[in-house]
């Protein structure tokens, strides 16, 4: 009973924190580019007002079009719920691969959902989003299965901390490269646009309006920050015997350092063209390997 | 007396080899046919008058000496096939190989590589220069029909063997064998008719289309 | 108790039986022929599926003998728990196939039915026998039975010009294959021993290394040519798409893994442990052939095309656990080998399970709309709904999309890969195992996207031609007998500990080693949560102002919206053609032609082709080679009779001369 309400607590706190993270990260962008920019809060203030309002869709779609939003959303809450933030692991609902598994739920359906109008943008940004998976996935594999090695499970409890070493350093620069095109962030993609040829997320909600598209985009935003837990994770934890609230205090401050950091990437670096990807992720990729490379050198 | 009928058997043999005129070749082959026969006849009294051995001696004697020269006597004459005209080896090449293809037999394949074998070591040396012969004269000659009679000596020389190593296979298998040549031989007379119909020749020289 | 499964075992082989010969009986009516023969095969089937149970479930291996066949060789079924999983394997999708095909093959009615029912029954027969016989000159006997009953199978629109090609092609790769997997045997068989498989493995054990070395590399392309592994697959996209949709679905989710049983029989059974270089020998096949397999599964616009490059995926994805399962045997940890193993094994089921939903789910498309070209599709989920939702299941659960089977088993999968890596045995080791799971993640990545292209542009948006326009929902008999598949994907992907346990016990009837503790998963509560979060959503928007949603025209940024403006398949594919560019290599042509003045008015003509790599780089050489080879030696060929009766003569001479006694 008691990990169910610690798993019920750990979902409804990613569900609050993220459109904070988000909040952040904008707010760091426009200081960056010398504006004011939105209140830390504005994030909640725009999914409340889209969950308000009556969604409007295409006469072609169908119910996969209606499902997907709380597919999305389930699957990135799922993933956030698996890590174990308090300590040990909260039911026994996954491991590693199944919360890279869980991403691939999301991306499928929000894949296909977005083929369902008919249009061309829909199709667009599916198509490269999928493009983009295929090159994310196993250079994400890659850093987290080098870690995984290290550690000698695949549980989430059993690998805290794996990356706490020198060759870590590396882990996290890949992982990082990852995390950037796995958000859709600059230089990958860029979120604030609507323009056709950089849009590959933006391009996938395009036939979503009111309700639909705020719970998407609340599951992006969570998505971003189950992504930044994992990595604090892996590389930064919490003393575990600390009480609980300080464990949570130091969380979402970390989360927030690195929400600023992944926004000062963004500012200071431009939109790549999206068939140069294949070379900024084996950079990635060699980085990755590289870490794991000099941990095996070490563990024999 | 078996050694003797047994060079008699190599000889006639070694006389077909470079003998161009057709009949005689068929003449040849029934004299040949007629001394394994008697061959089998002698062996068949010299262990205890085997019935087996005696009855296929006979068979022997009816289809080898009389029916298949027969057969092929009248499709000689048909054809109008009487000399082989442009032989791959001429007569003292032929000559030459047999005897040597001989002396390969007597002198190192039955004694060397068969050297187990010691019952009728003389006979199994005369059939197996006849296979060889047989196959030299197949090689050697250019008409169709000289390609029967060839096989036949071939058949020759491989039934002494059998008679000299074993006594004779069983008899449902001699049968068989006799049935065999027999069809073998019409069927192929029959194929050379057609072909000298179809080519105007039994030259098979003139066989080479099927080339891939 | 074991006469109820002899009696068994014999009735459903005299129904397969009857199944191909009754038929011809009723040769004029086809339908009652073509009903016969299905109904012939669904209950054989279902028999089989019984015997197939007690096989896995048993701890002893049950014996059925029918007596010498030929001097000396005794028709006798072993029924272990390996054979007893095939046998499941093969009667679940056999059953449900035989319902579908009763309607499925009207489509055919003005064909000869009661052939078919004769080659489809022979075929489910010789697969039957190849995975319980127990003896090594049967197993080839109905391997090739197999293997010609398929060819028949493949052949069956003969009258088109590429269905023969590819039936070609198919005979002369498998018996290729075949060549090999004898020559396997026959280096195993000993002076004078037995044909049977227990003579074999007693006599196996003192083979000099060099000879099982030879054996395993015999029996790999030997098996991996029936399997399709990369590069011997080139059979298999051709074959597949030739054959009756039902018939490929057999034959891909079925036949193709007869030859993993026959490689896990041989290899893990008969030869018993080798060096580790075996089994990472096969990962490294595992992993290209995944990888290039769905690669071009991806660029397939031919739905049955498509799904064939998808099956040699998943065999690769087999081939993998397979190899895990070698590597520890060869390390002496009996455990993880055995899990490995299962994994393996529990997606070769996940494998015919889903992609015989896939091809069924095909046929009824071109049961519907009579084609299979993606690019002519379109809408199908609102006019095919349960069709839609069953290919639906399928594709999520091939690209081993969590809570689904196929996810179930590329888990396992992942983990004993990783086991590998963590045996610190060597860099080496580490780093491939490593190597591995990341191909695993690519090929997961893949086959989404494949699927996402395969599901979205054939059963979403608009209908793009007239053909998927006028498509209507096929026959219930059609979309019942394929809806149990779904429903074992859903299921066996929530809840596959008992099946997982029970295939980690296959492995110590080959080698003995201890019992292996069950293992926890926990996919049921995974999906569970899932399921739950998704409901409280759902109920959350309904409390916060409903459910509804407003219709309206897609935006076609001020143009009329219409289906041209849909994304194809080709353009769906076309960023991961340019990314991959240098493992797929497509010759690219552009050329530009302007009438008058140039930005005004021109044409741009594209045109892309996407050959085969293999066939370029691999068999047009070989082929190059033999026919050069052969060309010279034509030289000796003159066509004069006496040249080859020459050529005879010398030989006897020779050998007169120089063999010496033995």
């Amino acid at each position: 009973m008691k990990e169910i309400a610690l798993f019920l607590g750990q979902g409804l706190f990613i569900l609050l924190v993220s459109p904070l993270v988000n909040g952040v990260i904008k707010k760091t962008k426009a200081r960056m580019q010398n504006r004011v920019g939105p209140p830390l809060w504005q994030p909640y203030l725009d999914i409340i007002k889209f969950l308000r309002r009556e969604a409007v869709t295409s006469v072609n779609t169908s119910w996969l079009t209606s499902i997907t939003p709380y597919i999305c959303l389930s699957a990135y809450l799922v993933a956030g719920g698996i890590i174990p933030l308090a300590g040990k692991q909260i039911l026994a609902l996954g491991d590693i691969i199944a919360f890279i598994y869980l991403f691939a739920l999301a991306r499928f359906f929000l894949a296909l959902a977005s083929l369902e109008s008919g249009g061309s943008f829909g199709g667009m940004g599916s198509s490269r989003e999928m493009m983009i998976a295929t090159l994310v996935e196993p250079v994400l594999a890659l850093g987290l299965f080098g870690l995984v090695a290290l550690a000698g499970t695949t549980d989430l409890a059993g690998i805290r901390g794996a990356g706490s070493n020198p060759a870590g350093i590396l882990a996290l620069i890949g992982l990082m490269v990852v995390i950037i095109a796995e958000t859709g962030r600059v230089p990958v993609d860029n979120p604030d646009t609507h323009l056709e040829l950089t849009m590959v997320h933006e391009g996938m909600l395009l036939e979503y309006s009111g309700r639909q598209l705020g719970w998407l985009h609340l599951a992006a935003v969570i998505k971003e920050t189950v992504l930044l837990i994992l990595l604090i994770h892996l590389f930064f934890p919490a003393n575990p015997s600390w009480p609980l609230i300080l464990i949570l205090i130091s969380l979402i401050v970390k989360i927030m350092v690195l929400g600023v950091v992944l926004a000062l990437i963004e500012s200071v670096n431009a939109k790549m063209r999206l068939f140069r990807l294949p070379e900024l992720m084996a950079g990635g990729a060699a980085i990755c390997l590289l870490s794991i490379l000099i941990n095996s050198l070490n563990g024999l | 007396m078996i050694t003797i009928m047994g060079s008699m058997f190599l000889i006639t043999g070694l006389l077909i080899l470079p003998v161009r005129m057709i009949k005689n070749n068929i003449t040849l082959l029934a004299l040949q046919s007629l001394f394994l026969s008697l061959i089998a006849f002698l062996l068949g009294s010299k262990l205890g008058f085997n019935g087996q051995i005696i009855f296929i001696g006979f068979l022997t004697l009816v289809v080898k000496v009389f029916v298949l020269p027969f057969i092929l006597l009248r499709l000689a004459k048909q054809l109008k096939a009487d000399k082989e005209l442009h032989p791959n080896a001429g007569p003292v090449v032929s000559i030459v190989a047999g005897i040597s293809l001989a002396v390969l037999t007597y002198d190192y394949v039955v004694p060397v590589m068969l050297q187990d074998i010691t019952s009728g070591e003389e006979l199994l040396a005369a059939a197996i220069s006849t296979i060889l012969f047989g196959c030299f004269y197949v090689v050697s000659r250019r008409s169709v029909l000289n390609q029967v009679i060839g096989v036949i000596m071939m058949e020759n020389g491989l039934f002494l063997s059998a008679l000299a190593i074993t006594g004779g296979m069983p008899l449902i298998i001699e049968l068989g064998i006799f049935f065999d040549i027999l069809v073998g031989v019409l069927v192929m007379g029959a194929m050379i008719y057609k072909i000298s119909d179809r080519f105007q020749t039994l030259d098979i020289k003139k066989l080479n289309r099927l080339r891939g | 108790m074991n006469n109820a499964s002899e009696v068994i075992g014999t009735v459903s082989l005299f129904l397969f039986a009857a199944g191909a010969l009754l038929p011809y009986l009723f040769y004029r009516k086809r339908q009652l022929s073509l009903l016969i023969g299905c109904l012939a095969a669904a209950s054989g089937s279902l028999m089989v599926m019984y015997l197939g149970f007690r096989g896995l479930l048993a701890p002893e291996p049950i014996y059925i003998r029918f007596g010498n066949i030929l001097p000396g060789i005794c028709l006798e079924l072993l029924i272990d728990r390996l054979s007893g999983f095939f046998l499941l394997t093969i009667s679940v999708i056999a059953l449900l196939t035989s319902l579908y095909s009763i309607q499925y093959m009207s489509l055919y009615s003005r064909e000869n039915l009661a052939w078919w029912s004769f080659c489809y029954n022979s075929f489910l027969l010789a697969m039957v026998l190849v995975v319980t016989v127990n003896n090594f000159l049967l197993f080839l006997i109905f391997w090739e039975l197999m293997t010609l009953a398929s060819y028949f199978l493949v052949t069956y629109s003969y009258k088109r010009k590429l269905v023969r090609k590819a039936g070609f092609v198919y005979l002369i790769m498998t018996h290729i294959g075949t060549v090999f997997i004898a020559s396997a045997f026959f280096l195993m068989l000993g002076v004078g021993g037995g044909w049977d498989f227990a003579a074999l493995a007693s006599n196996s054990t003192g083979l000099l290394p060099v000879v099982k070395n030879l054996v395993f590399i015999c029996a790999l392309i030997g098996f991996g040519t029936k399997a399709g592994v990369v590069p011997l697959h080139i059979w298999l996209p051709q074959a597949h798409p030739a054959a009756p949709t039902n018939v490929s679905a057999l034959m891909s989710g079925v036949m193709l893994k007869t030859a993993i049983y026959g490689m896990i029989r041989m290899i893990i059974d008969i030869l018993g442990v080798g060096p580790a270089w075996w089994g990472g020998l096969l990962i490294l096949l595992g992993a290209i052939s995944a990888v290039s397999g769905v690669i071009y599964a991806l660029m397939q616009e031919d739905l049955k095309r498509l799904l064939a490059f998808c099956s040699v995926e998943n065999i690769g994805i087999i081939l993998m656990g397979l190899g895990a399962s070698l590597v520890f045997y060869s390390w002496s940890l009996p455990v993880p080998a055995a899990i490995a193993l299962a994994a393996g094994l529990f997606h070769v089921l996940n494998h015919a399970i889903f992609k015989s939903l896939l091809f069924l789910c095909t046929g009824s498309i071109y049961y519907a709309t009579h084609t299979k070209k993606i690019e002519q599709l379109g809408g199908l989920i609102k006019r095919m709904p349960f069709t839609a939702v069953l290919f639906l299941t399928g594709a999520i659960s091939i690209s081993a999309i969590p809570p689904f089977n196929g996810f179930a088993s590329e888990y396992q999968t992942y983990l004993s890969l990783l086991t590998i890596s963590y045996q610190q045995t060597s860099v080496l080791w580490s780093l491939g195992a490593i190597l591995a799971c990341v191909t695993l993640a690519l090929t997961g990545a893949l086959a989404a996207a494949c699927f996402v292209k395969a599901f979205g542009i054939s059963f979403l948006a608009l209908p793009r031609s007239e053909k998927a326009e006028k498509a209507e929902e096929v026959p219930w008999s059609m979309t019942l007998s394929i809806a149990p598949l779904a429903i074992l994907c859903l299921v066996l992907g929530i809840r596959p500990a008992p099946l997982i346990n029970t295939l980690t016990k296959v492995s110590a009837q080959l080698i003995d080693g201890p019992e292996v503790p069950p293992l926890q998963v926990f996919n049921s509560n995974l999906a569970l949560v899932l399921g739950l979060l998704i409901l409280i959503f759902i109920g959350v928007t309904r409390l916060f102002g409903g459910y509804r949603e407003r219709k309206t025209e897609t935006w076609g940024c001020g143009i009329e919206h219409n289906v041209k403006m849909a994304y194809t398949a080709e353009s769906y594919s076309q960023p991961i053609r340019r990314v991959y560019q240098p493992l797929l290599r497509p010759k690219r042509k552009v050329r530009t032609e302007f009438s008058e003045r140039s930005y005004f008015n021109y044409r741009v003509y594209f045109k892309e082709h996407l050959g085969s790599n293999l066939r370029e780089y691999l068999y047009k050489p070989i082929r190059k080679g033999i026919i050069n080879i052969s060309q010279k030696w034509q030289v000796i060929q003159s066509g004069n009779i006496n040249w080859y009766l020459g050529y005879i003569f010398l030989t006897l001479i020779l050998l007169l001369i120089f063999v010496t006694k033995g």
